[in-house]
């Protein structure tokens, strides 16, 4: 006799809800890692360099900063190149993530409405696959800055690990906006808009040490700037620009936001799915 | 006790007016008395209750909430008001092929596939060479599924399904996969599968595959279970003075 399972009416207990996602997770952790490697098959497709791309992409960006700041705009300092380049990464990560997630339910409606998986798989599975990525352009990071004539520092070794609260603030978001999405179809289009406005928000093009200190406090007041600098200072060592208080307080956003954004999900998904 | 059991389940669907697509129809609808939530009610206190090895048929005209219980039964939807309880894996054989990636070869296809329908990778590479085989595609299982006819397609979608050996088979609609000769192979391969201990729910139009397949039936109508389940013929009776009824 197989397992029985009892489903009624109602919704989850909002406090079990962040368990029951884990849980869920873990026992179709197989599927998210085949929807991972699915991906990436089908990012890379037909390219000569296929998986390289993910590599070649940063560097070739790279290329372009120096130009346009090192040669157009006469700025010597080639850490400021490396900067941008980190700030690129960690938004795109941060917003391909929320954006992906968002659109996810519709996306996948076809077989959400003809397989029993629990719909937040296909949704992580974006964020994995956005967080490998992410971790296959970093690998890039210590050459180009051999190149460039920075000194490697050990705390290099914590930049795979700023992927965490970056995802777990983009996926919080994200399961919110999967679930709006459903309901009202605008909603792609405001998070389209609101992560292009953060581009320019969040300090990609420049970091705390080009803002005037009196203007630090509100700037880390947007998590997403924070990890940004969280991930410059793991490149280069430097901690003098960033208070404990900001990190303290943009890793209790980011699992904060997961946290309520699993939440809305576990409880509101089964009518979500009643509008695709 | 039963393998699936319905207890007064009712579900309810937004209409339009109850789920604005777009920003502005819900803010309008919100002012609208027609914009306010409505809802059609797609089961109204469905009662069910099927014995393990059973093979029950569902029918009614279209819209009536036949897939719709399938789907309840699968998990897919959760009900509004009422339980339902299910013992062992189910399996929903409904738009074969569901999830295929165009770029991905035939065998890749069968392991994402698998994984969606529940199978381990284990179980997967332990059955990949009998799905090949069932599914008569060759060499062109290791070609892009994109250069596949829909036939093609179908019969790979088929074959990994034929292959699932759940507790529970809840079958919508699935029997004409292929041409002729594949037809029949795929109704052989289900009568073996609901030859041993595997309860089915099969939903269909064909009133020959629910009188030929089934133990018992029922008919629904407008989201109530007016016949059954009982007899078949009973069944099929009812519904075909529906359609009598509805002409």
């Amino acid at each position: 006799m197989g397992r029985e399972v009892i489903i009624t009416g109602g919704r989850p207990n909002p406090f079990a809800a962040p368990r029951l996602m884990v849980s869920r997770l873990l026992q179709h952790r197989r599927l998210v890692r085949h929807l991972v490697v699915r991906d990436l098959k089908v990012t890379y497709h037909g390219t000569i360099i296929g998986y390289g791309w993910t590599m070649l992409e940063p560097l070739l960006l790279t290329a372009v900063y120096w130009a346009v700041f090192a040669l157009l705009r006469g700025n010597e300092d080639p850490l400021f190149v490396l900067e941008i380049l980190l700030g690129v990464l960690v938004y795109s990560l941060f917003s391909k993530t929320m954006s992906q997630t968002t659109t996810g339910l519709v996306t996948y409606a076809g077989l959400i409405k003809q397989t029993s998986v629990p719909r937040e798989v296909f949704l992580w599975s974006a964020g994995a696959f956005q967080t490998l990525r992410f971790l296959l352009s970093c690998l890039v990071i210590p050459p180009t800055m051999l190149i460039l004539g920075v000194d490697l520092d050990w705390t290099l070794l914590l930049l795979p690990l700023m992927a965490i609260p970056t995802l777990a603030l983009a996926m919080g978001f994200g399961l919110i906006g999967a679930v709006l999405h459903t309901h009202v179809r605008d909603t792609a289009h405001v998070v389209s808009i609101l992560t292009r406005a953060g581009f320019f928000l969040s300090g990609v093009f420049f970091g705390m040490r080009h803002i005037d200190p009196v203007h630090h406090e509100l700037f880390a007041l947007n998590p997403v700037a924070i990890l940004i600098e969280m991930s410059r200072s793991a490149m280069t060592g430097d901690t003098s620009l960033l208070e404990v208080e900001w990190v303290a307080r943009t890793l209790i956003v980011s699992a904060t936001v997961l946290v309520l954004g699993a939440i809305v999900f576990v409880r509101r998904e089964a009518e979500a799915v009643k509008h695709l | 006790m039963g393998v699936i059991q319905f207890q007064n389940v009712t579900l309810d669907f937004p209409v339009k007016g109850g789920a604005p697509t777009y920003l502005k129809e819900q803010v309008t609808g919100r002012f609208r008395k027609e914009g306010r939530k409505r809802r059609f009610r797609a089961l109204d206190a469905v009662n069910l209750d099927v014995e393990r090895g059973e093979i029950l048929g569902i029918v009614g005209p279209n819209g009536a909430g036949k897939s719709t219980i399938l789907r309840l039964i699968a998990g897919i939807y959760r009900p509004d008001e009422g339980t339902i309880r299910t013992s062992g894996r189910c399996v929903l054989l409904a738009g074969i092929g569901t999830g295929f990636q165009g770029h991905l070869s035939g065998r890749e296809n069968i392991k994402l596939n698998g994984s969606i329908l529940g199978l381990t990778d284990g179980e997967v590479t332990e059955r990949m060479e009998d799905i090949v085989a069932f599914s008569e595609l060759g060499e062109h299982i290791d070609q892009p599924i994109r250069t596949y006819s829909m036939g093609m397609k179908a019969r790979l979608g088929f074959a990994v399904a034929a292959h699932l050996e759940p507790e529970v088979l809840l079958i919508d609609e699935v029997m004409a996969v292929g041409d002729a000769a594949f037809r029949r192979k795929c109704q052989a391969r289900i009568r073996e599968m609901v030859s041993g201990d595997t309860t089915v729910v099969i939903v269909s139009h064909n009133m020959n595959t629910v009188a030929s397949f089934c133990d018992r039936a029922l008919c629904i109508h407008h989201g109530k279970v007016v016949s059954g389940p009982g007899p078949v013929e009973d069944a099929i009776g009812m519904y075909e003075t529906i359609l009598a009824e509805e002409e």
